[in-house]
């Protein structure tokens, strides 16, 4: 396991803290992701997990505190922003691909706008994205002629084509039917075990357990607390964590 | 039924699965096709009867004053009367042939109509090359049609001295050439700038905001002769002395701001119709928020407002005709006053004016209609579901 102090996280919150109107849905947030770590957020819906993750890319604008990604300060600029975003695939729930493009289209958007490879090279890195989560088959189509689990490994492919040095899930299989969850963990466990730094929103705690370095868990805009996987499943310390996984695991 | 099935106390293993099988003829077929939507029940069927009963009707007559009764050739009115003819006259259409240079070109001088002429051939090309969606660079063809065309339109129809086209005063245009021109100022126009009104007023800028609704309100809110009458009469005092606008490019300026306001609300009903996680995967992915709006947010915003983009173009291009009101030669002018002529008097020449000015807005527009539906079920195809 990848000591979370390295020589430079890939994510760190310092103090952070964000409100929505006069809400406080982050609250003192400190939290360091190493390169190539693999961590999870849980928590009951409302904790502000996926704000938290959703600050990391500026999409949620933190109030207060301090978020570096990969050595770029997210200021509130445009700047920074267009930097970390850049460098930081997200996947989200309802798995938001662009119907009007082809998968192979939503796939090379990133290639050529952001990063700005030619057409050809934009292709053919869109297609070996496609190929690793098992859709390259499938690059002619519309979003809407696939299902759900197929929609979503279109999603984390068309995350990937940024090359990112951090990829943030946000619970990527809650809008899906449960026959088709395995085909995306499978490919989330793969990313893992490959090395891409993950920060996961999500309720599937097998996954966590199996897949984790480390499990965090959220309450009311803060951090309860935080374990390796077998720590926080096995000898849960906090009372809140305790409830929350006896009402999830039953 | 399978009693085995209906039985709550036995339990039951299908043994065999079961094949598709072609639908009853019941429920297919033309024949059915026929009755389902014509003869469905009493009522609906009552309606259908009635719609028939109105077609015999109206469809002999319209061909008899049309065809059968119509007058096709003829130098003046004379030929256009009952008592000269000899049988009740329908249509005049000798009036439309011996007046159909001046209704496509006003007065425009007799000389110089090879220019207007190959303003059509110009046009048209572009319209052409722009609706084909399969022809070869589009993008060219864009590009061709609003910036090309517009240029050389200018000049070939106000003419430059400099190239050896005689000057044509705007007062000299008439007729379709009017209709055509202000309709089309006022679409190349309408578009873009109805676009940038509506992404102006979802802008996170107050000021931006504030400037889009306050421009869009005042345009909704004054009807269209009031812009037209006050683009005649009060521009030019708002302007300094010396600076005259010519009087066809007035109502072409309030006309192209009119119809820009009602653009941007359509425009804006689009934008709203796209989910936020739209916005924010482009976001995500690094794009700009130009970029997110350009390459994700419009063209689906485009293509839900198609039908309502249509309408208000329809729209336009019928307003086009309030131009009249400021003394310009429109379509509809140029026929007003062919068939006050003194040559052309007999009962039948209005009524077939009328009808004539009827027969054409009506083709330009169904054909605008048409096409917009062809462009519909083409991107319905593109997106199932």
């Amino acid at each position: 396991m990848i000591p979370p102090a390295g020589p430079m996280p890939a994510v760190e919150f310092s103090g952070v803290h964000a409100w929505f109107g006069t809400t406080h849905v982050l609250r003192a947030i400190d939290l360091a992701v190493a390169p190539g770590e693999t961590v999870v957020i849980c928590g009951p819906s409302g904790s502000g997990k996926s704000t938290l993750i959703r600050t990391v890319n500026g999409l949620v604008a933190h109030g207060a505190g301090t978020i570096r990604v990969a050595g770029v300060t997210l200021d509130g600029g445009a700047k920074a922003a267009d930097a970390v975003r850049a460098r930081v695939g997200m996947v989200f729930q309802g798995f938001n691909l662009f119907p009007h493009l082809t998968v192979l289209e939503n796939c090379t958007l990133a290639p050529l706008h952001v990063r700005r490879v030619g057409l050809a090279a934009a292709r053919a890195l869109a297609l070996g994205h496609l190929d690793r989560v098992g859709l390259a088959d499938l690059a002619g189509r519309r979003p809407a002629e696939l299902s759900g689990g197929q929609q979503q490994r279109v999603a984390i492919a068309r995350a990937l084509s940024l090359e990112p040095d951090v990829m943030l899930l946000d619970e990527p299989t809650s809008a899906l039917d449960p026959e088709m969850v395995g085909e995306v963990l499978a490919v989330l466990t793969d990313l893992a075990r490959g090395g891409t730094t993950l920060l996961c929103v999500t309720h599937e705690m097998g996954f966590a357990r199996a897949v984790a370095d480390r499990v965090v868990f959220m309450d009311e805009g803060q951090i309860v607390e935080i374990a390796p996987p077998e720590a926080f499943f096995d000898q849960p310390r906090h009372p809140r964590t305790r409830a929350f996984l006896s009402r999830i695991l039953g | 039924m399978n009693p085995d099935t209906m039985n709550p106390d036995k339990r039951f293993v299908r043994e065999s699965m079961i094949p598709p099988a072609p639908p009853p003829r019941r429920i297919s077929g033309p024949l059915a096709r026929i009755r389902a939507t014509l003869f469905p029940d009493l009522a609906n069927g009552l309606v259908t009867l009635a719609i028939l009963a109105a077609l015999v009707w109206l469809v002999p007559a319209a061909f008899r004053f049309l065809v059968v009764e119509a007058v096709w050739t003829g130098a003046s009115g004379e030929a256009c009367r009952p008592e000269v003819v000899g049988h009740p006259v329908g249509a005049c259409w000798a009036f439309i042939g011996d007046k159909i240079n001046y209704l496509a070109y006003g007065s425009y001088p007799t000389a110089e109509r090879w220019r207007p002429n190959l303003f059509f051939g110009l046009l048209a090309f572009g319209v052409a090359w722009m609706l084909w969606l399969g022809a070869p660079k589009r993008t060219w063809g864009a590009v061709y049609l609003f910036l090309v065309v517009p240029v050389l339109a200018y000049v070939l129809l106000a003419g430059a001295p400099a190239l050896g086209l005689v000057s044509v005063a705007t007062a000299l245009w008439g007729g379709l050439l009017v209709t055509v021109v202000v309709s089309g100022v006022g679409i190349v126009a309408a578009l873009p700038l109805g676009i940038l009104l509506a992404l102006g007023r979802r802008s996170d800028w107050p000021v931006v905001r504030i400037l889009c609704i306050g421009f869009i309100e005042f345009w909704r809110g004054v009807p269209l002769i009031t812009v037209l009458f006050m683009a005649n009469v009060m521009l030019p005092l708002f302007l300094p002395g010396d600076l005259t606008v010519d009087r066809l490019v007035r109502p072409l300026v309030g006309i192209a701001l009119f119809a820009s306001a009602y653009m941007a609300e359509v425009v804006r009903g689009g934008l709203q119709a796209i989910p936020a996680g739209q916005r924010q995967a482009a976001l995500a992915l690094g794009l700009t928020p130009f970029q997110a709006t350009r390459a994700v947010v419009l063209p689906q915003a485009l293509k839900i407002v198609v039908p309502g983009i249509v309408n208000t173009l329809i729209g336009l291009f019928k307003d086009t005709t309030l131009v009249a009101i400021v003394g310009l030669a429109d379509f509809v002018r140029v026929l007003e006053a062919a068939r006050a002529d003194p040559r052309w008097s007999a009962p039948a020449v209005p009524v077939t004016a009328y009808v004539f000015a009827a027969l054409f807005y009506f083709a330009v527009c169904f054909g605008m209609a048409r096409y917009a539906g062809f462009i519909e079920r083409r991107l319905a195809a593109g997106a199932v579901r």
